[in-house]
């Protein structure tokens, strides 16, 4: 029995129909990647603005003379700094000081790991000093940076 | 042959579509979290900056930091207010007891809301170091308010 | 449907087969991904949009705090009455440094404005400082500045406007009478009558307050102001 022309063209149609989807979803899934990674961008952006803006409270209260140039600092597993590290404190002395170490603050300490977050201070000038808080992380194997630049009076 | 291949094709894509719903599930709720929190901060640090003096908790006898989940202080008009974490409704919450005649008052919109921990953690010489951490699943904000009055 | 063609010519033996039910799939497929496409990227820009105002925001108020903090320098280095603007991190801001008399001890007093904008945010302070003459001793050391009763509004004042200043030193006014109202409640009760005043309190606590008040009326009573001779 001879197969009636039309059969060949639904075959050529789910073809192009194939092709017409690769293209169209090839592009698409990564604009999906896109936004996946601007929510995960944002969220580091906020991150850094309170750790930044964090520091600059804590330049509030720390000796004139002791606010000076600080290299990059983790904040993961980070030496004992008074800003970081501790971080918190549930008991009532020292003992019970927490730092963002694996075994005492681990899902703090994973997420700051998973994007190395570190910070420094450059500082310029006197009365007042002109402070440069630099946040930076690893985002998608790239160096981020976010900056902050506040004045800090002698009281 | 053509149908078996449209199936296909119309398997993957269901698959696809379903599998795309569940992230974008995943991502608007991990934006709202992230608004939750960059809020909540904001709305705390603003009549906390302008405080005088924080009640409670106080950094221990040796000068180590304190952490609760309860933060009392005295705002710049002197009347005695606390920022608290409710757990079970995963909110902030703000009352203002007054330091004078009457009642406290606890505010009927939250401060903050979805938020599944939050600790205030005192700190500094003169317990005026407020640090804050909130997080939740797997998110988290770091952030700071030194209060400047006395 | 029957295209044109099928109409003019007769319909091929065998059952019926639909035509174009490929590209109707393609077009429903594609009609579905595209507002999932449309709605993922609103949700991508829409939180990229709130972290920058999140990042305004809390900039804003570091950078009004620095405009204070360079009129605090400028009073210890014997800057005078002066309006003075710069930027910092990319953000505006302003100072300015209102005279409003002298003290007791021969201090000159100001009202110090600090403000700084960055986009619809905007973040105002407001502090008074006494600039205290150097010592005839030590002509080159800097003035001592003492700063008191800062007060802050988000609320969009111009500080070059000697209206809008009064506006602000009025609102921080009212805020400061009550602050003295309850100072004043302090002071006219015992340490006993204050304690029992605030755990009457107690059952008009949420739970959280109420479990450690007892201790928090502890530091309140120990901080509560006295009067001084």
């Amino acid at each position: 029995m001879r197969l009636p022309s039309r059969r060949g063209v639904t075959l050529l149609e789910v073809i192009m129909a194939m092709v017409i989807l690769t293209i169209a979803i090839v592009p698409m899934l990564d604009v999906f990647g896109v936004t996946g990674r601007t929510v995960a961008k944002s969220q580091n952006l906020s991150l850094a603005v309170g750790l930044s803006h964090k520091i600059a409270q804590h330049l509030l209260t720390m000796p004139y003379d002791a606010i000076v140039d600080k290299a990059e600092t983790p904040l993961a597993d980070g030496a004992d700094d008074q800003v970081f590290n501790p971080l918190e404190n549930p008991g009532t002395s020292q003992t019970t000081n927490r730092r963002i170490t694996a075994a005492q603050l681990p899902e703090l300490h994973a997420f700051l790991k998973k994007y190395s977050v570190r910070y420094a201070l450059d500082v310029v000038g006197d009365a007042p000093k002109d402070v440069k808080i630099i946040i930076t992380w690893i985002e998608q194997g790239r160096n981020m940076l976010y900056s902050l630049r506040v004045y800090v009076s002698r009281r | 042959m053509a149908a078996g291949l449209l199936t296909v094709i119309v398997g993957i894509v269901t698959q696809w579509f379903f599998s795309q719903r569940q992230y974008q599930d995943r991502i608007t709720r991990l934006s709202d979290i992230q608004e939750n929190l960059r809020q909540a901060t904001f709305a705390m640090a603003r009549e906390l900056k302008t405080g005088r003096q924080v009640i409670w908790p106080r950094v221990n006898p040796d000068q180590s930091p304190r952490t609760d989940s309860v933060l009392v202080f005295k705002n710049f008009r002197g009347a005695i207010v606390a920022f608290f974490h409710r757990p079970a409704e995963r909110k902030i919450r703000r009352v203002v007891i007054p330091n004078g005649p009457g009642m406290p008052v606890e505010d009927t919109a939250p401060l903050g809301d979805g938020i599944a921990s939050l600790t205030f953690t005192t700190m500094g010489p003169d317990n005026k170091l407020v640090s804050l951490h909130l997080s939740t699943e797997g998110v988290h904000h770091l952030d700071a308010v030194r209060l400047v009055n006395e | 449907m029957p295209s044109a063609s099928s109409t003019n010519n007769p319909p091929p033996s065998g059952p019926r087969r639909p035509r174009g039910v490929a590209m109707f799939f393609v077009l429903g497929i594609v009609a579905v991904m595209v507002p999932l496409l449309l709605l993922f990227s609103m949700i991508g820009s829409s939180q990229a949009k709130q972290a920058m105002h999140f990042h305004d925001r809390i900039t804003t108020e570091a950078i009004a705090w620095s405009a204070l903090e360079a009129g605090i320098a400028r009073l210890q280095a014997s800057g005078g009455a002066d309006l003075v603007s710069g930027s910092l991190s990319e953000v505006d801001y302003q100072f300015s440094l209102n005279p409003t008399g002298t003290g007791m001890a021969s201090q000159a007093l100001f009202n110090v404005f600090a403000r700084s904008q960055k986009g619809p945010f905007t973040y105002i302070y407001l502090t008074v400082c006494e600039q205290i003459p150097r010592s005839p001793l030590a002509p080159a050391d800097p003035n001592p500045v003492i700063t008191h009763d800062f007060w802050g509004t988000v609320q969009n004042y111009d500080i070059t406007q000697a209206f809008d200043c009064v506006a602000i030193a009025n609102a921080r006014g009212a805020d400061y009478l009550e602050w003295e109202r309850t100072v004043t409640y302090e002071q006219d009760r015992t340490d006993a009558e204050y304690r029992a005043a605030l755990l009457g309190k107690a059952s008009g606590l949420p739970p959280e307050v109420a479990a450690n008040w007892s201790a928090i009326v502890d530091e309140l009573a120990r901080q509560k102001a006295v009067l001084t001779p």
